[in-house]
């Protein structure tokens, strides 16, 4: 059974990683395999948010720019940790680098500051 | 009449349509963009799945290969994982397929364009995720079987942040399965009892967003109409240009 979940799921990650050589405009790392395998076993979620973190500094040393809402999601694992304070430095990266996000980016910034008061 | 006479003219008509489906020689109508070039969104948010399927959990895995095709269109994606959560907490999860039907469908597009600030919500209904095989208009639950095919098939369906349409699309994949390849058989033992449709979904997401059609292998797609590219696309510019004149993608 261990295998027998090895094998599928290697397929997924080498067909991600299949996409890297074309033409993409962003850099995405495993992000899809690895959101599928938090879906698929919840105690996974910390690879997925490595590899978010992955996704931004490495966009950061080849002066890419980040895919959209990876700065988002990245905050709001720690949000949910109750770590506001990086919360918000994430929120606040993610609004200035798509202003479409503002809107949602103000309201997840205002209930992270009151979290900070509480 | 008899049932059974009713029945038979409904298989049949069934087989015909699907017949119809499958002739590369039906005429399509092209989709209308007229609504789609008037909005010209610049974000889109993927709303909560709409069950339809049995597999439950096909929902979440759908949503693990949606942004990328999205956002490499040119569009600005909300993210997933946060925006489901946020979801739960505003109620609109675990709602019935009704829900996200008629009059009740606006309702959803514009209470979700106002939380999020969204130009456009995508709606996605996946109306085929199994390993199943199929035999006379009956579907068997067999996984163990190496004959039949795994499909999948999803409704797309674009909005502005009233409800209005701005694109509808359907892709539908399906993977032979068996047929006596060694490497085959090997990867059908491995992966029946997990999901080779995610691999499948992805493949649909992003055909049906590019509007690639061919058939490739064992596999066919079917024509689709694309999803325009969006403002970060490097190709934006230019399309729009050319939208202009002729109000055709």
């Amino acid at each position: 059974m261990r295998w027998a979940a090895v094998v599928p799921l290697a397929a997924l990650a080498l067909a991600s990683v299949g996409c890297a050589s074309d033409t993409r405009t962003y850099y995405w790392s495993s992000y899809q395999y690895d959101l599928y395998r938090s879906y698929y076993e919840p105690s996974k979620a910390k690879k997925f948010e490595a590899t978010l973190l992955r996704i931004i500094k490495k966009s950061d040393a080849s002066g890419r720019k980040i895919p959209p809402g990876v700065l988002a999601e990245y905050g709001y694992f720690f949000y949910q940790r109750g770590e506001f304070d990086s919360a918000i430095h994430y929120f606040e990266r993610e609004a200035l680098e798509w202003p479409e996000s503002e809107v949602l980016m103000e309201r997840v910034i205002e209930q992270a500051r009151e979290g900070l008061e509480s | 009449v008899s049932a059974a006479t009713t029945r038979g003219a409904v298989a049949l008509a069934i087989l015909l349509l699907l017949a119809g489906c499958g002739s590369p020689a039906r005429k399509r109508v092209p989709f209308d963009y007229g609504a789609y070039i008037a909005r010209d969104p610049r974000s889109v948010l993927v709303a909560p799945v709409v069950p339809v399927v049995q597999e439950r959990r096909a929902s979440r895995f759908f949503l693990a290969t949606i942004t990328e095709p999205l956002a490499e269109r040119g569009y600005y994606v909300f993210p997933v994982r946060m925006s489901l959560e946020l979801e739960k907490l505003a109620g609109f999860t675990g709602r019935a397929p009704e829900d996200y039907s008629g009059e009740r469908f606006e309702e959803r597009a514009a209470e979700l364009a106002a939380l999020f600030g969204t130009d456009s919500v995508l709606f996605v209904r996946i109306v085929e995720w199994d390993y199943r095989i199929k035999g006379l208009g009956e579907a068997i639950e067999n996984p163990v079987d190496p004959v039949g095919t795994h499909t999948v098939a999803m409704e797309y369906h674009l909005t502005d942040d009233r409800g209005k349409t701005l694109w509808r699309a359907k892709q539908q994949i399906a993977l032979q399965k068996g047929g006596g390849n060694i490497f085959t058989e090997i990867w059908n033992f491995f992966a029946s009892p997990l999901h080779p449709e995610v691999g499948l979904a992805r493949e649909a997401n992003r055909t049906v967003i590019e509007g690639q059609r061919h058939k490739k292998g064992r596999r066919t797609y079917y024509p689709v109409d694309p999803m325009l590219v969006g403002s970060y696309h490097p190709r934006y510019e230019r399309d729009r240009a050319r939208r202009r004149g002729t109000s055709s993608p």
